[in-house]
């Protein structure tokens, strides 16, 4: 396992990074996600199912500027896996 | 109750073209990929006008009475059940029983969601014990007020972003009498109630007046997850209680009508149902993978897609379950007496 930078409060979301990632997801979609969770599975995340799975799609379309891959995210089991799965 | 109902024909209607996921999706923003997966719905229909629901209703009626080979001017009464009324007063029951000649019999109006065709056929088997000897049954929505479509659907709430994705447009009719007629079909049972008491309701729907034009509470929400949970478990023991009072089995359906959410739902709802009830030999009759959630008319076009399959002596079971106070409601058709 990798470390992570903890997703700082108002930090740019910078998609290259995991921790960017994170701040995207707890500062678009209201999220409270943490460093430590990067390996658990995403469904044993607070409120991750199908609506919060569109959710997350959309706020990485606008913050990467093109469309993700829906098959792509949905082969991810982990945030990590949902990083690398991201169409930067 | 003594006196029989029958049922002798059915139709839907449905407003313009079908909006497929690829057209709804470009429309709101959404990705047509996740429709398709997550809800299972390939098209549905949307009124143009928000105040459509009567337009529709007429022309269900119109099919439906076509096929029962009656006039408007032979009814006793008309019900509609929506949970959209083009407005408060004058009732749309009241408009379209006006518009179809109909109107100086007694017109009643159900607010109601998806149990509400059942409710309506309910009171319609009342009516018919009553002694009336010919009703008009309808029911639909048009959620159209209740959808802006022009606003950022990035922000928005879970809870209110599936109604953009779950529901279309529809009416559907059904004609009903006291008398048997050549083909009509023989109402067993027809019940509904509350199964719930003090559980949050699991869908909302708002209406605002002038003083409240201003205000920020979200038209249309729904607990999405409680719905997922609780509809399968609600429909099984409404289907399970239905039979065993008729005395009958599952092995004996020809035909499930099972709830319909969306066409994900509906059909891991059906396995469901064929596996707890012994239903396996029954054939499926669903509209919503096509039609969208149309509320109020979903159980009536799913019987204008069964009675003309439907043979003497079958045996129909539809199921529904209304999730905004979780109200379930079945309907039976079928003969007379108790299994074997």
């Amino acid at each position: 396992m990798t470390s992570v930078n903890a997703p700082g409060p108002g930090a740019p979301a910078d998609l290259a990074d995991l921790g960017g990632l994170m701040t995207l997801l707890n500062e678009e979609l209201d999220l409270e996600l943490s460093a430590d969770q990067a390996d658990l599975p995403l469904d044993a995340l607070p409120g991750w199912d199908s609506m919060l799975l569109l959710r997350v799609l959309l706020a990485l379309e606008a913050a990467a500027g093109r469309a993700q891959s829906l098959a792509d995210l949905l082969t991810a089991g982990t945030l990590r896996e949902l990083h690398r799965a991201v169409r930067l | 109750m003594s006196t029989a109902m029958w049922l002798r024909s059915a139709a839907a209607a449905l407003p313009g073209p079908p909006v497929d996921n690829a057209a709804l999706g470009a429309r709101i923003g959404l990705p047509a990929e996740w429709i398709d997966r997550f809800v299972g719905t390939r098209a549905r229909h949307f009124a143009k006008g928000r105040t459509d629901l009567s337009g529709l209703c007429e022309r269900a009626a119109r099919d439906a009475l076509g096929r029962a080979g009656l006039a408007a001017r032979e009814l006793d009464f008309v019900v509609l059940a929506t949970a959209t009324p083009d407005a408060l007063m004058p009732t749309t029951a009241a408009v379209v029983a006006d518009r179809l000649g109909a109107g100086d019999v007694p017109v009643y109006q159900l607010q109601s969601g998806c149990s509400g065709t059942v409710q309506a056929l309910a009171l319609a088997r009342a009516l018919l014990a009553d002694g009336a000897g010919r009703g008009l049954v309808l029911g639909g929505d048009v959620a159209a007020k209740h959808l802006d479509l022009d606003q950022d659907f990035r922000s928005m709430r879970p809870a209110q972003l599936v109604n953009y994705v779950v529901f279309g447009d529809g009416a559907g009719a059904a004609v009903v009498s006291a008398d048997r007629a050549p083909g009509a079909a023989r109402c067993a049972a027809v019940g509904h109630r509350p199964v719930l008491p003090g559980v949050a309701p699991g869908q909302r729907l708002e209406w605002y007046g002038a003083a409240e034009r201003d205000s920020q509470l979200p038209p249309a929400t729904e607990d999405y997850a409680a719905v997922e949970q609780r509809v399968p478990e609600l429909a099984e023991q409404a289907a399970k209680e239905q039979l065993a009072a008729l005395g009958w089995t599952g092995e004996q359906l020809d035909h499930l009508l099972p709830p319909q959410l969306g066409g994900r739902m509906t059909k891991a709802i059906t396995a469901r149902l064929r596996a707890a009830l012994g239903a396996e030999r029954a054939a499926e009759l669903s509209c919503v993978a096509d039609t969208g959630n149309t509320g109020n008319a979903l159980l009536l076009q799913q019987l204008a897609l069964l009675l003309p399959l439907l043979r003497e002596g079958e045996r129909t079971l539809a199921v529904c379950v209304e999730s905004s106070r979780w109200i379930t409601g079945t309907l039976a058709l079928g003969p007379e007496g108790r299994s074997a």
